[in-house]
């Protein structure tokens, strides 16, 4: 048997599945591309990011009728007109007015705002907290490891809305002096819900910690004379990473609904300042007469939740250095 | 077996301390004390003076030292004299039980057997949670918690049940037609229920099967011929009268009938359990895929084994087993969902009842509820987990 | 096969030991220890390939791990080249990584699945060289033709390669340093068949080129056949023999040895060959049995067997072995079970 033989066969026969060799972010790119609704996700998502953001600097310019002060004025979050309230779809209130005679649209876009800082903060958080205590978890082990791992297991076994719905509740009218209030009602959201969400990706970076300590490509490294900070990371951090992204995802839109459900019930932010959540608290006693109030603002939590789930999804199969394509 | 029992029985027993104490210093942490809220109330005729809050917090031991109202909190307080007897600190323990129960001659004597008319708290691991300070002012929260608790029950049940019955199959069909439209659809569906603000689903039921169906959808046709569709009360456990055109009216229920109260559940039920729904059949789902993708599963069908039976018999038998556990596991959080949908449809649970607690500042009944679902859902874990391994051979108990 | 003329000892291993702790409870007390490997001693001489045998658990990865140091040795020492393995500093350590290397049993977790194969391979000269990346990608494309494969493959990931082509690309990684020794830890055995030949040839041609010494393990006798100079058995932990690869398969003393070889398959249907079935399983090396470790499934164990531990003992030739019966100059073969 001719070793050169039994190469060339071996190497025809399995090695030419990619003919061109991609880079890995564009490999990424394409599986991601080709996951249609995660590519329908993320134009969706920047789409709604981009209305946010720049929507109600271009409507802060516009001016409508205000019955109520026969004048026109600009919009803005909380001008009145009490002389039309709960007004349906025109053409100065596109998406109608609430009961205070505000302009659902405005509030819309300055809630969707809130609402995505807040998710995007309480998930930079959370997930900072918990890769650095499952890392520290699962590369020490020992009584480190176990104490841990007992404190984010009762974190999960905690009842977590009435929990969320408790602490939120006593620190409702607390304010943190020297900041306006609404920011002070939102820092302390984030700090709720981050402080009692980190444990999900503690759990999945100590398990990824875990899984690639005992990777041989590890010991390998540490064979080759690199050092334990080589191994993180060159090795540990680039592995660890695309999982937790994905966790970040999903959970950027678990965030998005744990938040609305806090402020509908009236344990979130409250009003003047606008959620998605709370826009959706007196949509309930008007909801006959002006039904829009409450069907929009919920489609809106829906879509971007919704996209945030296919795209983590996507990203899912994107990111999965074993699959091929 | 016995040894893995006990292990994580006794875990379970920590964590609960745990947890009581947890709740137990979150409520004291309110800054300003607990009973700060109380004269804040938006409701001008239940704000109490800050003199009324001074004598309440004295009556209810509130000036105490923390970690004894923690300990006659958690165990009761009439044990403390007898101990302080015993260890001859008389003296200085006098004034460590509330006034109600040392007027009572700090003792329960004659009383043991009535909770109502205890006068020293038993604690809340005898399930004294002691007296409700606003939602329903001087009565036992035990029974404030107990009247309700029948209404939450009752729909957790009903959606527990209901869930579980259309879950399995349509995540069993969905796997064994993997990549077919159905599943396609299911999967769809499942990516809307975990994206989709169950509150607001909620509204939505309450918009059109209340609103849209008692106005005909505005269609005047539609009013003309019928007045209206039979609509669905928008809230409530009961009618407290009979409204035309309503469904009960157009079928004759009662009102205070067990299909009157059938007809009252039916959209909070609907809400929760799409809410599941979605979630379960996904874990039916994938199970059953996993299930399907086994070696005995092949060799049941190389060995010409009917179709019918190798998904009934042998696979869903064994897909089903992973997800029972999980279901055990989450049925806890249908209480969160209960706490959403018994606000959206003012339905009086424990959920509303926490809610109102919460708003009105009414610690013993928040404490309370935290304990009992803390409880449960400890209880659910260990139950998930036995079970778990008790059909999973690959676990072993070390 | 490479013949040993002059024998010069490049690795001595000297009582080594690895206990791992067993930690259970909240306070993550140690109850008990894993004996993987528990006090045995081999030399290799430069150029030669060592095979260690044994079934899988017995400690034969710990053996490897534990003489290049990738776990801290229990007790013992590994002289290599002069320098004592196991006490050696940092710096000094990091310095001896690159004359010994490891190639690993599965192809599929050796390789970082995020890393093009090329950077995997030139990570060793990255650590230990001032190569400009240039000079590094040609060392690559180097290695990589040396190996069998194609220089356009340094760019790609090891999900696009077949479990043959990492084994290859796992090889190259650990010969880019130029090592002198390697562990070859059942480099094939996770292998097709049709494969395992070509890397062993590939691994064979190296040994020559570059004038390797290895340490190789495998799981049973039919590989090291073909393989190796010399041969160890482990069992639980221990040696229990260990000579020239001729005289083992010839003259097998150890009851353990014979019964492995008897479980070698044979081509030829019609050549006889002794039977020996072994009962029970191996037992948990967290207790091991007292005495000989051996006896709880020895044929020819007697009462010595339980209470003193056999000596590790040279009955010439270099032919060590550890057994009672051949300290008493008894005979130690087994039975014939065809009979
Ligand atoms: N890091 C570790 N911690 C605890 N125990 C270990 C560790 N590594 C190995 N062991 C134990 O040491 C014993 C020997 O393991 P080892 O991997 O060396 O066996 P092996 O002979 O290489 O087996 P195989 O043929 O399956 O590869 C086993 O019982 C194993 O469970
Ligand atoms: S020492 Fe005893 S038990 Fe061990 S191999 Fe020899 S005869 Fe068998
Ligand atoms: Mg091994």
């Amino acid at each position: 048997m001719s070793v050169a033989k039994i190469n060339l066969d071996e190497l025809n026969n399995e090695a030419l599945l990619v003919e061109e060799h991609e880079s890995m972010i564009s490999i990424y790119w394409g599986r991601l591309k080709r996951h249609r609704l995660a590519f329908i996700s993320l134009i969706v998502l920047a789409l709604i990011i981009l209305g946010v953001a720049i929507g109600p600097l271009i409507m802060g310019q516009m001016t409508y009728y205000n019955v109520q002060k026969d004048a026109y004025v600009n919009y803005a979050r909380d001008t009145q007109d009490l002389q039309s309230k709960n007004v349906s779809p025109s053409s100065d209130h596109f998406l109608g007015t609430d009961e205070l005679g505000r302009d659902v649209l405005f509030r819309l876009l300055i809630a969707g705002r809130l609402s995505l800082t807040i998710s995007l903060s309480v998930v930079l958080i959370q997930v900072s907290i918990g890769i650095f205590l499952g890392a520290v978890s699962g590369f020490y082990g020992g009584w480190v490891d176990s104490l841990i791992q007992r404190i984010a297991e009762f974190f999960i076994i905690l009842p977590a809305l009435p929990l969320l719905l408790t602490l939120s509740s006593i620190l409702r009218n607390v304010r943190i002096p020297g900041i306006p209030p609404e920011w002070s009602q939102s820092i302390f959201i984030i700090v709720i819900l981050s402080f009692l969400g980190w444990p999900g990706s503690c759990r999945l970076s100590r398990g990824v910690v875990l899984s690639l300590r005992n990777q041989q490509f590890t010991e390998a490294a540490k064979a080759l004379g690199m050092s334990d900070l080589g191994i993180i990371t060159r090795h540990m951090i680039p592995n660890a990473l695309p999982p937790i992204i994905v966790l970040a995802t999903l959970g950027l839109g678990g965030v998005i609904l744990t938040e609305s459900a806090l402020s509908f019930l009236g344990f979130g932010i409250n009003p003047p300042v606008a959620t998605w959540g709370n826009m959706l608290q007196n949509a309930q006693t008007d909801m006959l007469t002006a039904p829009w109030k409450a069907l929009i603002p919920g489609f809106f939590i829906l879509i971007s939740v919704l996209a945030f789930n296919y795209l983590g999804d996507g990203l899912r199969d994107a990111l999965d250095p074993r699959l091929k394509l | 077996m016995i040894n893995y029992l006990i292990r994580r029985s006794l875990q379970m027993i920590v964590t609960i301390i745990f947890a009581t104490f947890a709740i137990f210093v979150i409520l004291n942490a309110v800054p300003g004390g607990p009973l700060s809220g109380l004269n804040q109330t938006g409701n001008t005729r239940d704000r109490l003076s800050d003199e009324q809050i001074a004598r309440i917090e004295q009556a209810l031991g509130l000036n105490k030292p923390l970690p004894l109202r923690y300990l006659t909190w958690v165990a009761g307080e009439d044990w403390v004299d007898d101990v302080a007897a015993v260890i001859g600190r008389s003296e200085a323990w006098a004034n460590y039980q509330t006034p109600r129960c040392i007027d009572a001659g700090r003792t329960n004597a004659g009383a043991q057997t009535d909770l109502e008319t205890s006068p020293c708290g038993r604690g809340i691991l005898r399930f004294d949670f002691g007296v409700s300070w606003q939602m329903a002012r001087g009565q036992e929260v035990s029974e404030v918690i107990w009247g309700r608790l029948g209404n939450t029950v009752r729909l957790m049940a009903t959606v527990s049940v209901l869930s579980l019955l259309i879950a399995l199959p349509i995540g069993i069909i969905s796997a064994v037609r993997q990549y077919s439209i159905l599943d396609y659809v299911v999967t769809t569906f499942g990516f809307f229920g975990l994206s989709m603000p169950v509150f607001w689903l909620g509204l939505i039921l309450i918009i059109i099967f209340g609103f849209q169906f008692r106005e005909c959808f505005g269609i005047d046709a539609c009013k003309e011929a019928f007045g209206s569709l039979p609509y669905f009360p928008s809230g409530g456990v009961e009618s407290s009268r009979i409204l035309p055109g309503s469904i009960q009216d157009v079928f004759g229920v009662a009102k205070g009938s067990s299909f009157d109260r059938i007809i009252h559940l039916t959209l909070p039920t609907l809400m929760l359990t799409f809410a599941s729904l979605a979630s379960w059949s996904r874990f039916m789902r994938s199970s059953m895929l996993e299930v399907l993708r086994q070696d005995y599963v092949r060799t049941a069908r190389s060995k010409g084994l009917r179709e019918y039976v190798v998904i009934v018999k042998h696979a869903a038998r064994n897909a089903l087993i992973p997800v029972i556990t999980i279901v055990v596991f989450e049925i806890p959080a249908i209480f969160s969902g209960a706490v959403l949908t018994e606000s959206v449809f003012s339905y009086p649970g424990i959920g509303r009842l926490f809610i109102g607690a919460l708003g009105g500042n009414d610690w013993p009944i928040v404490m309370a509820i935290l304990y009992i679902s803390a409880i449960l859902v400890v209880f659910a874990t260990l139950v998930g987990d036995i079970l778990y391994t008790l059909i999973d051979p690959r676990i072993r108990f070390d | 096969m490479s013949e040993v003329k002059e024998k010069k000892v490049l690795v001595e291993v000297k009582n080594l030991k690895k206990h791992f702790p067993i930690k259970s409870g909240l306070l993550q007390r140690t109850t008990g220890w894993v004996k993987a490997v528990d006090d045995i001693s081999f030399t290799i001489y430069q150029g030669e390939s060592l095979g260690l045998v044994g079934e899988s658990g017995c400690g034969k990865t710990t053996a490897g791990r534990t003489i290049l140091r990738l776990v801290e040795p229990s007790d013992g020492s590994v002289i290599f080249n002069g320098t004592d393995v196991a006490t050696v500093s940092k710096q000094d350590l990091k310095k001896l990584r690159q004359e010994m290397q490891i190639i690993f049993q599965d192809p599929y977790s050796s390789l970082d699945p995020r890393m093009p194969v090329g950077e995997s391979i030139a990570e060793g000269l990255r650590i230990h060289t001032n190569k400009s990346a240039e000079e590094r990608y040609d060392q690559v494309v180097q290695m990589l033709t040396r190996v069998g494969m194609r220089a356009d493959h340094a760019k790609r990931y090891p999900h696009e390669f077949s479990g043959g082509q990492r084994q290859r690309i796992g090889i190259a990684r650990a010969l880019a340093v130029n090592p002198k020794f390697i562990v070859c830890d059942e480099p094939v055995s996770a292998l097709d068949v049709s494969i395992q030949a070509s890397v062993l040839n590939l691994l064979e041609e190296l040994q020559d080129d570059f004038g390797l010494t290895y340490l190789f393990i495998a799981h049973n006798l039919s590989v090291v056949e073909h393989f190796s100079d010399r041969v160890g058995v482990m069992y639980l932990g221990k040696m229990a023999e260990l000579a020239t690869r001729e005289e083992l398969f010839r003259n097998p003393l150890h009851p353990y040895t014979q019964a492995l070889m008897s479980a070698i398959p044979i081509p030829d249907p019609k050549q006889r060959k002794k039977r020996v079935i072994l009962e029970g399983d191996v037992p948990s090396p967290i207790n091991p049995p007292t005495g000989c470790r051996f006896h709880t499934r020895c044929p020819l164990a007697y009462d010595r067997c339980k209470v003193e531990e056999p000596k590790f003992v040279d009955y010439g030739d270099e032919h060590f072995a550890a057994c009672h019966l051949l300290d008493e100059g008894k005979p130690s073969q087994l039975p014939d079970m065809n009979k």
